[in-house]
């Protein structure tokens, strides 16, 4: 039977309940609660001798380790910050164009509050480095997070540039 | 002194990393019946559910430790929970793991992340150089249901990582680095196929290994979920932000918010709402709809008899595969829509008035046996058709 395809809008009312706008802030709510726990000491005042004992090892060890390795640790957190840099610039770049191209408010504001949620989260990533540097996954989670937060606005850049092509037309084709 | 002396023994003996410790977690079983319902809360856990051979749900859970000391195995293990109870005819299980314990290692390449200028990093760069040269570029190409399962089959989730699972044994150096502090861990669950699913996971991957037959829920927020089919009555999918692969699916609604990777054999008798989420579908059939807003979908092949499909898009991409060749009939509709076909690219509507424009319109071949209608509707849209 045929029926005006324009109701097909109207007619998705199926899903009557919307993904809830809180899905992500309640799994992230349960993620903080997890972060904010504090590591619990089993050992009292015989940790603390321990940690003393640590701390003075740690600066032994650091009076003595060579020149080069101080070298590759700021060799490594240049390189970090060097991606980094590269990457807020590149996504920079991105949303000014973005913002230039588009006239779709609705659309941008969905953008902003995507953007949003992944600085949140690398926010997030770089607290729990600092609590546990060099960790290979919380490393790889940073790039990640920079490589698809512009992967996202480079992907709607380029939807939007398609949209107007040089050919256009009103009328039907048959085929 | 004494104490003292005791502190630095205590130290080094607790600092000392040994190569590989393996904890286990739970060891735990509970007899059950065509009733049972198992309930599963997950937070940053790896699951693996295999089909149990006898009327008891196993939990297995163990943690391989590489280079880790003693001490620092503790810390982690004081921040894991797990709690398992039964009430009524329901199985409960809650899981919740350090935030630093990680995922699944076996096809990580190495890269050492200390020192840039270490050569093994060069191999890993050239993996990436090969992997955007020639893996993404067959993103677009056609691809049969099979050869879908297929890649579902093979994958771990990440295109990236299930390249480098592809070419790991042409990896000069995969031995690990001396100082790589791994993590690995194996939560095995084997549940008879007639128990109920239902499952909460929040940054978690779970790999089911069996056609799930009964009514099936998931509300996930990250993670990698791989099943087999998902053919139950009255299933319900809600996920974002992770990866979803299923070898089919049935009787479902399925609504996907800003995941990375979606890929579904085939799929009926079901309705999708998708919210930016790069979807591939191998085979639609009977009775399936699509609510988009600004996803990529690749709608490979339509089954036999699929009758009717139905999609509505708002700054959506549809590619459409063999659309000349295969007997259905499709209108294609819209405003500020580009099409894309045999190298030309046109633009649709684009009036200030938002006015719906009909773009396209195919008739059924009277010869050949008539698959069913696809009736599209795009705003602010792409249409490729291949």
């Amino acid at each position: 039977m045929e029926h005006d395809i324009r109701d097909l809008f109207q007619e998705n009312d199926d899903f009557k309940k919307d993904l809830p706008k809180s899905h992500r802030e309640d799994f992230l709510n349960k993620l903080n609660k997890n972060n904010t726990q504090k590591p619990k000491w089993k050992f009292g005042t015989a940790y603390k001798i321990a940690a003393s004992v640590a701390l003075i090892l740690s600066l032994m060890y650091f009076f003595s380790i060579k020149t080069d390795d101080i070298d590759n640790t700021n060799s490594f957190e240049n390189q970090f910050s060097k991606i980094e840099k590269d990457y807020l610039k590149n996504i920079d770049k991105e949303w000014k164009q973005f913002k230039k191209i588009t006239t779709d408010t609705l659309l941008i504001r969905k953008y902003e509050e995507k953007l949003n949620n992944f600085n949140d989260d690398y926010k997030k990533i770089t607290n729990q480095l600092k609590e546990f540097p060099n960790d290979i996954n919380l490393l790889e989670s940073l790039i990640t997070n920079l490589q698809r937060r512009l992967q996202l606005i480079k992907e709607i850049n380029e939807h939007i540039k398609e949209l107007n092509p040089k050919n256009t037309s009103n009328e039907t084709i048959y085929i | 002194m004494k104490p003292y002396i005791f502190s630095i023994l205590f130290l080094l003996i607790t600092s000392i990393s040994v190569a590989q410790t393996k904890e286990v977690l739970l060891k735990k079983s509970f007899k059950v019946d065509e009733n049972t319902i198992l309930n599963l809360d997950l937070d940053n856990a790896n699951v693996h559910i295999i089909e149990s051979k006898d009327d008891k749900i196993h939990f297995d859970y163990q943690i391989i430790f590489y280079n880790y000391s003693r001490r620092k195995i503790n810390d982690l293990l004081d921040d894991t929970s797990i709690n398992t109870s039964k009430n009524q005819n329901q199985i409960f299980l809650k899981v919740k793991n350090s935030l630093y314990l990680g995922i699944d290692i076996k096809y990580k390449p190495n890269f050492d992340y200390k020192n840039f200028n270490n050569p093994i990093n060069d191999v890993y760069k050239e993996y990436l150089k090969k992997y955007y040269k020639t893996y993404r570029k067959s993103e677009n190409l056609y691809k049969t249901k099979d050869s879908l399962i297929e890649e579902i089959n093979f994958s771990i989730g990440r295109d990236m990582d299930n390249y480098i699972k592809k070419e790991i044994d042409n990896f000069p150096l995969k031995k690990p680095l001396k100082t790589d502090k791994k993590i690995e861990k194996n939560f095995i669950i084997e549940v008879p196929k007639y128990v109920q699913l239902k499952i909460k996971a929040l940054e978690s991957d779970i790999k089911c290994d069996y056609d799930i037959l009964t009514e099936f829920k998931m509300d996930s927020f990250k993670g990698i979920f791989k099943f087999k089919r998902i053919d139950g009555k009255n299933n319900q999918i809600t996920s974002s932000n992770g990866i979803l692969e299923t070898y089919g699916i049935k009787n479902s609604r399925i609504q996907l918010r800003d995941m990375y990777k979606v890929n579904i054999g085939s799929i009926s008798n079901s309705k999708l709402k998708l919210e930016k989420t790069k979807t591939k579908i191998g085979e639609i059939r009977k009775n399936v709809s699509i609510n988009d807003s600004n996803s990529k979908l690749y709608l490979y092949n339509f089954g036999k008899n699929f009758t009717k499909f139905n999609l509505t898009g708002d700054y959506s991409e549809i590619n459409l595969y063999n659309v000349k060749d295969t007997n259905f009939s499709m209108d294609i509709s819209g405003y500020n829509t580009a099409l894309n076909m045999n190298g030309t690219k046109t633009s649709f509507g684009a009036s200030k008035e938002k006015e719906l424009t009909k773009i396209l319109q195919k008739k059924k071949k009277e010869n050949s046996p008539f698959l069913g209608n696809i009736e599209v509707l795009l705003k602010n849209g792409i249409i490729n058709i291949k």
